[in-house]
């Protein structure tokens, strides 16, 4: 039952034209099949140069139909499986949208039988092959008459067939026999557009993927043309100026006409530097001029498809972080608006800090007054006027933070660390608490800003006293020492309180942090200012439960 | 309208007249369907086919104009073709089509061949 291999002209001008046909028939027959034959050119013409599937099926179909002078034909082809599938039908007159055609190229018996039994067939003949089938049954209700199908080597590529004639007449040999020569000349073109309907199915896919993607991504071929890109990269070229062209005229340019050095300078340059490796490199911050703005892009730049004959293809994912940069920028004015506002709370600390050295004095010159201790009473006095004006000069220095400046003079560290205590300890808050001294005696005086340090050590033993009060602690200590290594000299205030959260410590001196119940969280933030002015650093070493030790490191002298 | 080529024109409430280009061939065999479908689907239960600029018709052309005469039928209309050129005439004639389909010579007798049959 296999059939030969024929080719339409062969058909034609061969076996189909037989001495029993009357003349007038032999002429029509010949006539129809030259007709046939040019439609079939004109349809093998139009698959090969323009497989447009959808078009090109229900041309066939429709030329079949014309061609059997047929009340209806049909073709069922697969959808993108190596099998049937889930196949395609394509059909005329009565056939139209009858689905047991499409279950005929999903029966896995018929299937097979087409694929051993590729000549064209009756439909009855396959009633006697397989009676039971009710596939089979269903064609025949159809209407179907002649079925052929569509092999390429062993693959089924699909199924032919035609109703009946709409004059009645019975389809002879010789027409069956055509049908089937027409199945075989047109199954190479109908594989290879189903083959470019796939790859473009496939292309579509991939392209619905890329343009799921938020970034712009360029992919260029190993000559580095573009050969593919998303829509978010249409709308980044668009969208840099009336220069760029539409992106649809993009494709298969060069990737410097892509990127013009006009409007990304330096972009080629700097992808075909990071054009190594799968994996991908970013390069951070590449800026685009646009006609009427400038944006900034993180570029990644990967290669794919590496082979030894060709150079890899390159994907360039193209990242607008413009409005990222803008929001980063925002936020830092926000912060310093809120650092402002923190200021005028750190004022409000530090004066209560004064507050309590003036209260403190005052206790004291009172005590020393009812026993009429009269030079204590000219020190506290004293204390109290040096107080005053340290406060004074506090408001004046610290009133914008921005104008926060030291004023440097050579001072002794350790006297200022004597003369803070002297006036702290008497505090109340501090009666239950031991502070220690340890001071390097080598120690000699250097340029400082004496009230800043002063005001950083006195905010250090607040919050030591704090933190040991916070701990519940029966015995409070609280060591302060200094020492000089070199040209380097360090303060250090420790205490055995409550100890800082690492989660706080990273952030202590940068924002709004404290592990005191009724802390305000901006003593400290005076005390890195302070330190910054001197070009020093702090370092904690805490532990929560255990204690914090505050360690300043401060130069001897401005930096050279 | 599906195509420059295709024209239609409403003649009365059953019968609407669709003009073929010169040429019904693989390339608009399926405009021509469709064109005839939508006037289906409108309710027409009569459509003229003017063929008098048409100087090829291909086997697709054919199968467009089977493939859809039934459903006219059925409704109890149908596709009459008129100003057939000898060309397109002998195609027919070669497909053995000139008893099955309704070929009359002009406008006229086409729009009076659906009036009669209303």
């Amino acid at each position: 039952m296999h059939r030969e291999n024929l080719t339409l002209s062969d058909t034609l001008m061969g076996p189909t034209l037989t001495s029993r046909m009357s003349l007038p028939k032999v002429q029509h027959l010949a006539e129809r099949q030259a007709l046939a034959l040019d439609a079939l050119s004109k349809l093998a013409r139009q698959f090969a140069g323009n497989p447009n599937f959808d078009q090109l099926v229900h041309a066939l179909v429709l030329t079949i139909t014309g061609q059997f002078a047929s009340s209806g034909a049909f073709v069922v082809v697969r959808n993108r499986s190596e099998e049937m599938g889930q196949p395609l039908l394509y059909a005329t007159g009565r056939f139209v949208n009858k689905t047991p055609l499409i279950a005929l190229g999903q029966c896995h018996k018929l299937t097979t039988f087409f694929r051993q039994n590729i000549a064209p067939f009756r439909a009855t003949d396959l009633v006697a092959v397989y009676p039971d089938n009710d596939v089979v049954q269903e064609l025949l209700s159809c209407g179907v008459q002649v079925i052929a199908p569509l092999v390429l080597g062993e693959k089924l590529v699909g199924l032919m067939g035609i109703g009946a004639r709409v004059n009645g007449a019975e389809y002879d040999g010789a027409e069956i026999e055509f049908l089937g020569t027409l199945a075989n000349s047109v199954t190479p073109f109908l594989a290879s557009s189903i083959l470019f309907r796939d790859i473009a199915g496939l292309n579509a896919w991939h392209l619905e993927i890329l343009n799921s993607v938020k970034q712009g991504v360029f992919v260029f071929d190993g000559e580095r043309r573009l050969s593919k890109m998303n829509d978010a990269a249409c709308a980044i070229l668009e969208s840099l100026g009336p220069d760029q062209r539409r992106c649809t005229t993009q494709l298969g340019e060069m990737i410097e006409r892509v990127f013009p050095e006009t409007v990304f300078p330096g972009w080629t340059q700097q992808i075909e530097a990071h054009s190594t490796g799968r994996r991908g490199r970013v390069i951070e911050s590449l800026v685009a001029r646009g006609s009427d703005s400038e944006r900034i892009f993180n570029v990644r730049v990967g290669e794919i498809g590496h082979s030894e004959a060709a150079k890899p293809d390159l994907v360039v994912t193209v990242d607008d972080i413009s409005k990222q940069k803008d929001t980063e920028h925002h936020l830092f004015e926000l912060e310093k608006f809120a650092e402002k506002g923190m200021l005028a709370s750190s004022i409000g600390h530090e004066l209560n800090n004064y507050l309590g050295l003036i209260l403190g004095n005052t206790e004291v010159g009172q005590h020393a007054l009812e026993n009429a201790n009269l030079d204590k009473v000219a020190s506290c006095l004293a204390k109290l006027k040096d107080s005053v004006g340290k406060m004074a000069r506090f408001t004046a220095g610290l009133m914008d933070y921005s104008r926060m400046e030291t004023r440097q003079t050579t001072a002794d560290l350790n006297a200022i660390i004597g003369d803070v205590l002297s006036f702290v300890t008497v505090h109340k808050k501090f009666k239950r608490i031991t502070v220690d001294i340890d001071l390097d005696p080598t120690l000699r005086p250097f340029l400082m800003d004496p009230d800043q340090i002063a005001q950083l050590l006195l905010n250090f033993l607040n919050n030591a006293g704090d933190a040991i009060t916070e701990a519940r602690r029966s015995e409070g200590r609280i060591t302060v020492g200094t020492r000089q290594d070199g040209r380097k000299v360090t303060l250090a205030v420790s205490d055995n309180g409550a100890g800082i959260p690492p989660e706080v410590r990273d952030v202590l001196f940068q924002s709004r942090k404290t592990t005191k119940e009724k802390g305000h969280g901006f003593g400290l933030v005076t005390c890195g200012k302070i330190v910054e002015n001197h070009h020093g650093r702090v370092t904690i070493d805490t532990e929560v439960g255990r204690g914090t030790t505050f360690t300043v490191h401060l130069p001897l002298g401005p930096p050279a | 309208m599906t195509d420059s080529n295709i024209n239609r024109r409403t003649l009365n409430d059953d019968t609407v007249l669709i003009t073929a280009g010169w040429t019904l061939d693989n390339n608009n065999a399926h405009e021509m369907v469709d064109a005839i479908m939508l006037a289906q689907a409108d309710g027409y239960k009569f459509i003229i086919i003017d063929m008098r600029d048409l100087e090829f018709l291909s086997s697709a052309g054919v199968g467009a104009i089977l493939g859809t005469v039934e459903t006219n039928r059925e409704a109890g209309g149908d596709i009459v073709l008129c100003n057939l050129s000898e060309g397109v005439q002998h195609v027919l004639t070669v497909l053995d089509l000139v008893d099955y389909l309704t070929i009359v010579p002009n406008m006229d007798v086409a729009v009076s061949r659906c009036t009669a049959k209303t």
